[in-house]
């Protein structure tokens, strides 16, 4: 018998292919952003702890696309699972109309599994990111707790700062909800896919989830995860710009 | 007696096909919206990412070029272009994927860069660094000074 349970929210639907048995789980999110950090972190993850697909997100408001995987037909985000880790993940573009009502249903969503943390992993880019041999990783948390783990972890504070995106919306919609949200944040290049920012995120990640992931391969798959993910990156550059993530590029001095 | 191979007409075909293609591209390069593949198959070459950024005196492009060697890249500049050629390292195989449901080779990056404004070639410098190019061009015009009375 197919076990499915569909999950409906605002407009997206969660649906779990496999019964989530975590109790407390920390949800990864790994979606299209500066340097494809984000993804390019998650896939690292899912393939490393051999993680199972638990299930799919959908929605009218995303593009008609299918990605196709192993001759396999795929959704375009999909869930992964393993113990009380679970990781959402996307190759595809979405679009500015869909981030909206897709990082509600995440605050949700997390919200009904009661998962301990929404953990959104992406990049911070950095003009001088050539001159950097290993990016350090900064941290936000939505909450006194969450920043408390960030500080335990010895993760960086993003101090001072405008997030722009999916990422920033995530927060916005883990507040409102009260599940706590930490983001980590990569110095990265902005507009070239960067697997070095990927690896420093997986490695504060350690610390703060207490796993091992190994990124030497990661590393070692650099060159080629840099040519794979051209398109990919494009698409990204593109919907970056019409989401005015540059704003996150200027200084501000109003809150003195 | 000369040893070189008589070419088959479907060869010079090809050939003509390629110039064609490479004239087009030089021409309408810049200009052709973001649709088009960052491949082209016959021709085994790869489109790398760009960026291009301008501060008062200058323009700067970089230019993600993994596989591949510094010694092998050649960047052509004039004063409103910058042709960038790459060999990579060795043959990249890629396997099927998208359009290409067939495993392709490809052995060189290449593309042609409008610039929004006329640079000097001749003061361009360039380093390459962690597989990415960055390129400099001062510009031709800087800007004049205008005395504030």
């Amino acid at each position: 018998m197919v076990w499915l349970n569909i999950k409906k929210f605002n407009g997206v639907n969660v649906v779990e292919t496999t019964k989530i048995e975590a109790k407390n789980p920390s949800i990864l999110i790994g979606f299209p952003d500066v340097g494809l950090v984000g993804p390019i972190a998650t896939s690292h993850i899912i393939q490393s702890l051999n993680m199972e697909e638990v299930g799919y997100m959908e929605s009218d408001l995303l593009p008609p696309v299918i990605v196709v995987h192993d001759n396999e037909p795929k959704h375009q985000i999909r869930i992964f699972g393993l113990g009380e880790i679970l990781a959402v993940i996307t190759e595809t573009i979405l679009p500015p109309q869909a981030v909206y009502d897709l990082s509600r249903t995440i605050a949700l969503w997390a919200k009904q599994l009661n998962a301990k943390f929404v953990i959104g992993l992406t990049g911070m880019a950095v003009p001088n990111r050539l001159e950097i041999e290993k990016p350090s990783v900064y941290g936000i948390g939505s909450t006194k707790e969450a920043r408390k783990i960030l500080q335990d972890a010895k993760i960086q504070p993003f101090e001072e700062g405008v997030l722009v995106g999916i990422y920033a919306l995530l927060i916005r919609e883990c507040m409102r909800e009260k599940q706590p949200n930490i983001t980590l944040l990569a110095e990265a290049h902005l507009q070239f896919p960067d697997p070095g920012a990927a690896a420093s995120t997986i490695e504060s990640l350690n610390s703060l989830l207490a796993t091992n992931i190994d990124v030497k391969s990661l590393l070692e798959k650099e060159e080629e995860i840099r040519i794979k993910a051209r398109e990919l990156m494009r698409r990204t550059r593109e919907q970056m710009r019409s989401l005015q993530k540059v704003q996150e590029q200027e200084l501000r001095g109003i809150y003195v | 007696m000369s040893t070189r191979r008589r070419r088959s007409v479907f060869e010079l075909f090809e050939e003509l096909r390629n110039q064609v293609n490479r004239m087009f591209e030089e021409m309408m390069g810049p200009l052709l919206p973001p649709e088009t593949p960052m491949h082209n198959v016959s021709r085994r070459e790869l489109q790398p990412l760009t960026h291009l950024r301008e501060t008062e005196e200058s323009i700067i492009i970089t230019v993600d070029l993994p596989c591949v060697r510094k010694e092998d890249i050649r960047v052509e500049a004039t004063e409103n272009m910058v042709k960038i050629e790459a060999p990579t390292r060795e043959c990249l195989r890629l396997s099927p994927y998208g359009a290409i449901q067939r495993e392709a080779e490809f052995d060189v990056f290449r593309k042609t860069v409008k610039l929004p404004v006329a640079v000097e070639p001749q003061k361009a410098r360039a380093r390459f660094k962690a597989g990415i190019l960055e390129i400099v061009l001062p510009k031709k015009i800087a800007g004049f000074r205008i005395p504030v009375e």
